[in-house]
């Protein structure tokens, strides 16, 4: 009998694929990604091939995740968008995601959303988290994502909306927001006020 | 032992090898026999597999012992490990190559009757010369045509549409490859779509769908079904290459397609047509799931004949698989119940008196 | 005519895990979605696998995603590692990825099992994959699988609460035995694949990932870890699990574990443990051997490590 390979791109398609399931497994918790690839790239060719669509708001990521077969759609047909970095600009293209429905809630998007070096000025928003996963209550900051955010997260009842997957590329780390979590802002300041 | 304390592998390993001395050896021979000698057989175990490859097909015959549920299981586990790599282009009745096309609807039709190969009308008596040293009679062979047949024949359905008989072909536009539903890879939901329901029978147990295709004919479906066209013939693949995007053909598949009408269908008083095809040559699996194509689209079928009681309960390996799973112990599942049991008989039933006044409890699941 | 092999590139086996890496990535999609919203049956497509259909080719599914050369593996079937059905699972996926193995749940990174949860308390970041035959705990009431997905979308579960009010009615007791249908996170209801009552009560707000995967039925859905599951009971009326109390192991004379009765030629009947890892560790320890024996989900006097989640049962009165 053979020897079944385990090739590096598999290693790294699954050491991306258990960062995101132990970052929906435990909503708040950063989970490191495979240092082999970028962030992105590494989530992109974990979940993606023909069988699938994304929409990437930035062009050189979206010529690369082209590259898994995965069909470019715009965002409100795709099942996983990317947004390496989200600013006020890209809240439209973000509020046309798909919710998933009650018969199909799994037809909702999968969003991933690139947070910008922890140093950088804006607005830190701090979350006290609750729900599956999280054992009693969790309170996590994060900074560098605009507030409407929030807004269209709080549109979709349960069990219809997003999967939010929050990517610290600089870090190689990912943090999981599933719908099924309940966020609370508990305190938001501003570091420019 | 059955549970066998840390005897687990070394009976599954004894137990598979037991199995394999009760049968032949397998040899190259015997693989490339069975392809070229009972091409029925592995035509079907193809179709059931829904993966076209005659040699593994042979294989996995040979390998099984014949058994053709686990030959079946053999190709399709099989199957799932080979990626897909592209689409092939749609294939249209026309292109085929067909070498047998019958229709029981009229006495003759456009291009003729083609009987092409076929056992319908043989004797089936049991060539019991072959059994000793003498020779198989020579007469066997099939002698040339003067000049070749014609490949290509028009739809017999077509005629029917021109004359108004059959509701015109549905028209739609062309999806990309990647849209059209498949039934090995999407999750199935009733009412299913068409592509999901022809591919569910295309790749259906034989036997299966014979037996509800029968109860259809017998007179538990609405309709008497006529066959309208059977066709066994060759099918070109053709893809278009990833690299150069030039077209170019895969190579030749055998394929098998039935129409079936009735004038007692939905479209009444019009004809109402019922589909099926498959991978290989299986002409009796074929006519059985057109019949249940067309008792499926009725407003109100029989329940054995809705989508959904066919779709699941044809499907070969899922069928096959679950009734030898009730093998596997259950004896965790049975404490449970046994639990209830005796708890409902201490309720019931007093020590010296048998009052039975509570009904045999059933689950609300198994 | 060429052979197929002549044409074909060399047979250099089959991918990592078996599953070819399209089919890893849509059971991996899937499974995401499925943590995302605990208890909702998610579609997917189940691939044959070289198991025959209905013997564990879901849970197999699940785990061959999931495995990978660091792995710890424990395979049980009815509490056994030894089983012949467990030890062929076993050897299925460690022929394909190389893990490890264990019998010792504490040890296992990966636990795939048919009809049983472990009675050693799970820890954060182990995965339990359960085997499941029927995903479908509306079944018994809808039989036809489109309306059962309605009723899940409209959480329109009243009618299994009539099937646990006619129970009580006609036999004073819910009479469920195992895959007691549950609530998950307040709003799927799910079967927790047929695990006896004894275990249901270890799904509830567990350290670990619960992942469930039928393969026939192409159905995946989960229990994340620290969500809550509870069993369809009236206020009045709780939920009850199986009761051995009076039943203990022959060999250790362990007590409250999930035990299999082995009927006797004499017509009494003798006790063993369902979960033989832990068994296998409580004779080690009594021989005098070092083993770490974790802390058990019922104690030795039958209480439960979640207080006041399991109630103390009614008694129903003699009579019919």
């Amino acid at each position: 009998m053979f020897e079944p390979l385990y090739t590096p791109q598999e290693a790294q398609d699954r050491r991306a694929f258990l960062a995101l399931l132990w970052a929906a497994s435990q909503p708040g918790c950063w989970q490191s990604l495979p240092s082999t690839a970028p962030s992105f790239i590494a989530l992109g060719q974990a979940l993606l091939d023909l069988e699938t669509s994304f929409y990437a708001a930035d062009e050189a990521l979206a010529r690369q995740l082209a590259r898994t077969g995965a069909r470019a759609l715009p965002p409100e047909r795709a099942d996983y968008l990317f947004f390496p970095v989200l600013r006020d600009e890209h809240l439209e293209a973000l509020s046309q995601a798909q919710r998933g429905t009650l018969l199909y809630p799994d037809s909702a998007a999968t969003i991933f959303i690139g947070l910008s070096d922890p140093h950088d000025e804006g607005v830190e928003l701090r979350l006290t988290l609750q729900g599956p996963g999280v054992n009693g209550l969790l309170q996590i900051a994060l900074r560098g994502i605009p507030f409407g955010l929030w807004t269209l997260r709080a549109q979709a009842r349960y069990p219809l909306g997003w999967d939010i997957y929050f990517v610290e590329p600089e870090r190689g780390q990912v943090l999981g927001l599933p719908r099924s979590t309940q966020v609370r802002l508990s305190e938001a300041h501003s570091q420019e006020e | 032992m059955y549970v066998a304390a840390r005897g687990g592998e070394e009976a599954i390993q004894r137990s598979e090898a037991l199995y394999h001395a009760l049968k032949g050896p397998i040899t190259p021979q015997l693989i490339q026999g069975i392809m070229e000698s009972l091409p029925y057989l592995v035509d079907r175990v193809m179709g059931e597999a829904s993966l076209y490859a005659p040699e593994l097909a042979a294989l996995a015959i040979a390998q099984s012992g014949g058994d053709l549920y686990e030959a079946v299981l053999l190709l399709r586990a099989y199957r799932s490990t080979q990626p897909r790599l592209g689409y092939a282009h749609p294939l249209t009745t026309e292109r085929l190559f067909t070498v047998r096309r019958i229709s029981a609807s009229f006495k003759d039709i456009p291009g003729g009757q083609i009987l092409g190969p076929s056992l319908d009308y043989s004797h089936r008596i049991l060539n019991l010369n072959l059994l000793g040293d003498q020779q198989p009679a020579v007469s066997e062979e099939a002698p040339l045509p003067e000049r070749p047949a014609s490949p290509h024949y028009p739809l017999v359905a077509d005629w029917q549409r021109q004359q108004g008989m059959l509701a015109p072909t549905p028209t739609h536009e062309a999806s990309a490859p990647q849209d059209i539903p498949d039934v090995t890879r999407d999750n199935v939901l009733f009412p299913a779509p068409r592509a999901h329901r022809l591919q569910a029978l295309a790749r259906a147990d034989t036997g299966g769908v014979l037996a509800l295709g029968y109860a259809s004919m017998r007179g538990y479906g609405l309709i008497h079904p006529t066959v309208n066209e059977l066709r066994l013939a060759y099918a070109e693949v053709r893809m278009t290459h990833p690299l150069t995007g030039e077209d170019f053909s895969v190579g030749r598949v055998r394929v098998s397609q039935a129409e079936v009408v009735s004038n007692g269908g939905q479209h009444a008083p019009l004809l109402t047509l019922g589909y099926a095809a498959t991978l290989g040559w299986n002409e009796v699996k074929l006519i059985a799931a057109a019949t249940l194509d067309m008792e499926m689209s009725q407003p109100n079928p029989h329940p054995a004949h809705t989508e959904e009681f066919v779709m699941y309960h044809t499907e070969a390996i899922e069928s096959s698989g679950f009734c030898i799973h009730f093998k596997l112990p259950h004896y965790v599942t049975f404490a449970s119940s046994l639990d209830n049991l005796r708890k409902v008989i201490s309720t019931f039933y007093s020590a010296d008196s048998q009052p039975a006044t509570a009904p045999a409890p059933q689950e609300t699941a198994p | 005519m060429s052979r197929l092999a002549a044409l074909a590139k060399p047979q250099t086996g089959y991918s990592y895990a078996f599953m070819d890496a399209f089919a890893k990535r849509e059971l991996r999609r899937r499974m995401l979605k499925a943590v995302a919203i605990p208890g909702y049956q998610v579609p997917y497509a189940s691939r044959e696998l070289p198991i025959a259909r209905g013997w564990g080719t879901g849970g197999l599914q699940a785990t061959l995603s999931l495995v990978g050369p660091e792995t710890v593996l424990k395979v049980i079937d009815q509490g056994a590692d030894d089983s012949v059905n467990a030890a062929n699972l076993r050897r299925f996926i460690t022929r394909m990825s190389g893990c490890q193995t264990t019998t010792d749940a504490l040890q296992a990174t990966i636990i795939q099992s048919r009809h049983r949860i472990p009675e050693e308390i799970l820890r954060e970041g182990q995965i339990l994959v359960l085997q499941v035959p029927d995903p479908e705990p509306l079944r018994a009431v809808q039989s036809d699988s489109s309306a059962c997905h309605h009723m899940h979308a409209d959480a329109d579960y009243g009618q299994m609460w009539l099937v646990l009010y006619e129970q009580l009615v006609r036999y004073k007791r819910y009479i469920q035995g195992a895959s007691y249908p549950s609530l998950v996170n307040g709003r799927y209801l799910i079967s927790p694949s047929p695990i006896p009552r004894w275990d249901t009560p270890k799904l509830h707000r567990a350290a670990h990932l619960t992942i469930l995967s039928a393969g026939r039925e192409k159905r995946i859905y989960a229990v994340p870890p620290y969500t809550d599951v509870r069993p369809l009971e009236f206020s009045d009326i709780p939920f009850q699990v199986e009761d051995q109390r009076t039943w203990a192991d022959e060999r250790t004379g362990a007590r409250y574990k999930f035990m299999n009765e082995l009927p006797q030629a004499d017509g009494t009947a003798r006790y063993e443990l369902s979960d033989t890892g832990y068994a296998e560790k409580l004779i080690a320890k009594q021989r005098g051997q070092a083993v770490t024996i974790g802390r058990t989900y019922y104690d030795d006097e039958g209480n439960f490590y979640h207080d006041g989640y399991l109630k103390p049962p009614v008694i129903p009165e003699q009579g019919g």
